[in-house]
């Protein structure tokens, strides 16, 4: 970086942030802190947070509206879930399986949807989410059908066996950061800044010479390989999957987290899908009232803040300091 | 006289039953200005949209003189490989982005570092992204927009979105530069100003390839003009000799029969 120029500040991402501290030094301490109980509910919700995160790296990066991500999902647990049925995979092996196949499968889909646009980009990611659901439950030689796989060995790590709900915890965590740190680098990379020119305006992003159908089977790619992840992750602490979990419902409300949180935003989507977890969780005890309540409060939510609780990306990845401020 | 950068052999365009563009030949040569006027509804937009691909013509070639490379059936983005990049006539800023993001879009024809570049970010991807950002940098402060670097694009003035597009453009590190009217929603003041950046883009040693209406505006800068009329190329020359051609009066002005027939 030239000297000259006064009006630059400095180039970084990574700025301490107070509030990132206190979430990482939360979320580490936390286990100690509360309940198995919410261990338990606090694992779901990092799975939610990737499958949200991976959805947003298509929604939010890509633009690509996909209303079948549950799919992924169900494709990545049924990877690790079959392996184990047939040669007992041990987790570790399964789990970069889970995602190179659940990333295969993005790219298949990402085919189709290259030749459509805007609102038909839902209906083809509609169909293949139903289709996967439909294959799952009748492919009963390979996946048992309705009746799910179960039975699947706790993971083991050099004779560590993750056992307990503190260890998928931590775990989970894991892969949390390291998702979420890949994603922060990702979105203000040379391949970000081209996703959301494809976002923005697809045909000046093509006359600077960016590969449109590349870039959005790139972007499926990864974010189906991602929730690949999740769903291995997922389907190793219930120890057991059933094609009922993988439906248009979880897409939907996957979709929603994202929506919620505020599309493109990293931290917002984040908090977006722990708020969609953990308030249905907390309402509980309405039990049939408390779907509605959450449908209402997203109304609500959507009116008076459509552009999801954090609003839209913030970016600012260059600070640059204007010599007039 | 330079050497030829890009022959187009009769290209035409059409749409349904609209022939937008008819047998349109030209020549572009290295380092020159060329005007493109023309009427509303001409065909200049359409010529430019055949020339990166956004549109195939319905028939006809163009053929860039170095690498005997037809760009028709090319995508725009393979265009813009070749060394050809473009504005809009309506401004086409990514408008979610910052001024200096949008420049550094640009470089992307030119950098390499892909998915494993932004997963492990190593001291090539680094370097790589500050000459991204040094690249932009120069460009903003050439069209004199460096203070607004960290602006949202769409909080820019519209003239300033305009030079934007123009850097971002540039960016790409094009040999022939296609400008679709960039003094378009310009106070005079801005336009001349403008034109004075195009004068000195061509200093650069980039081809300039430009569209306006404004008779007064491009007679000033251009070496050369073609002048298009309902698709067709009616006039080719220097603005002098354009100027007073009897044809491109009549088009602009209109033909004595037209006036009669609307009465």
């Amino acid at each position: 970086m030239r000297m000259d120029r006064p009006y630059i500040k400095k180039n970084q991402i990574w700025r301490t942030n107070p509030w990132l501290l206190a979430v990482i030094i939360l979320s580490l301490i936390f286990p100690w802190l509360s309940p198995e109980y919410y261990v338990d509910l606090a694992f779901n919700v990092l799975i939610y947070v990737i499958l949200a995160e991976s959805l947003n790296i298509i929604i939010g990066f890509a633009g690509l509206l996909n209303l079948g991500h549950a799919a992924f999902f169900g494709v990545g647990a049924y990877t690790y879930g079959i392996l184990w049925r047939f040669f007992q995979l041990p987790f570790f092996f399964a789990l970069p399986l889970s995602a190179v196949f659940a990333a295969i499968m993005g790219l298949l889909l990402g085919l189709p949807v290259l030749r459509v646009r805007h609102d038909y980009i839902a209906i083809v990611t509609l169909g293949f989410g139903e289709v996967v659901k439909l294959i799952l439950n009748n492919w009963t030689d390979l996946t048992d059908g309705p009746n799910g796989l179960y039975g699947m060995a706790p993971p083991q790590l050099w004779g560590f066996v993750l056992r307990s709900r503190t260890h998928y915890y931590y775990l989970a965590l894991l892969l949390v950061y390291l998702i979420l740190f890949f994603m922060v680098r990702l979105g203000h990379s040379r391949l970000g800044r081209a996703w959301i020119a494809i976002r923005e305006d697809e045909v000046s992003a093509a006359t600077l010479g960016i590969r449109i159908d590349r870039l959005k089977l790139l972007a499926f790619t990864v974010g189906a390989g991602l929730a690949g992840v999740a769903g291995c992750l997922m389907a190793s602490k219930h120890r057991f999957i059933s094609p009922a979990g993988f439906g248009f419902y979880e897409s939907i409300i996957i979709l929603c987290m994202v929506i919620v949180g505020g599309i493109g935003n990293i931290p917002g989507v984040v908090l977006g899908a722990s708020i969609l977890y953990i308030v249905p969780e907390i309402l509980r005890e309405f039990s049939d009232f408390r779907m509605i309540t959450v449908g209402a409060a997203m109304i609500i939510l959507m009116i008076f803040r459509p552009e999801g609780i954090l609003g839209k990306e913030k970016r600012k990845m260059i600070r640059v300091r204007s010599p007039y401020s | 006289m330079p050497g030829r950068y890009l022959k187009s052999k009769n290209i035409s365009k059409v749409f349904g039953g609209v022939q937008a563009l008819q047998n349109v030949s030209f020549e572009v040569f290295q380092g020159e200005i060329l005007g493109l006027i023309g009427p509303n509804g001409a065909g200049k937009t359409t010529l430019f949209n055949c020339l990166t691909g956004i549109y195939a013509p319905t028939r006809g070639e163009i053929i860039l003189e170095d690498s005997r490379r037809n760009l028709v059936g090319l995508k725009p983005a393979e265009v813009a490989k070749l060394g050809i990049a473009r504005t809009f006539q309506n401004s086409r800023v990514f408008s979610g982005m910052t001024t200096l993001e949008n420049v550094m879009v640009g470089c992307h024809l030119w950098s390499h570092a892909g998915l494993g570049g932004a997963l492990f970010a190593g001291k090539r991807v680094e370097k790589e992204e500050e000459e991204i950002i040094e690249n932009s940098l120069e460009l903003l402060e050439f069209l004199e927009l460096a203070p607004l670097a960290n602006t949202l694009a769409s909080a820019l003035p519209y003239g300033f979105q305009r030079r934007l597009e123009i850097a971002r453009a540039m960016a790409t590190h094009p040999q022939l530069l296609l400008l679709d009217e960039p003094p378009c929603g310009m106070n005079p003041h801005e336009s001349r100003a403008i034109m004075e950046v195009i004068r000195r883009i061509r200093d650069r040693e980039i081809t300039v390839l430009i569209i306006e209406h404004d008779m007064k505006v491009i007679m000033g800068i251009s070496d050369r003009v073609i002048c298009l009329d309902h698709g067709e190329k009616i006039c080719e020359g220097p603005p002098q000799v354009v100027q007073k051609d009897p044809k491109v009066i009549d088009a602009y002005l209109g033909r004595e029969e037209d006036a009669l027939r609307t009465e």
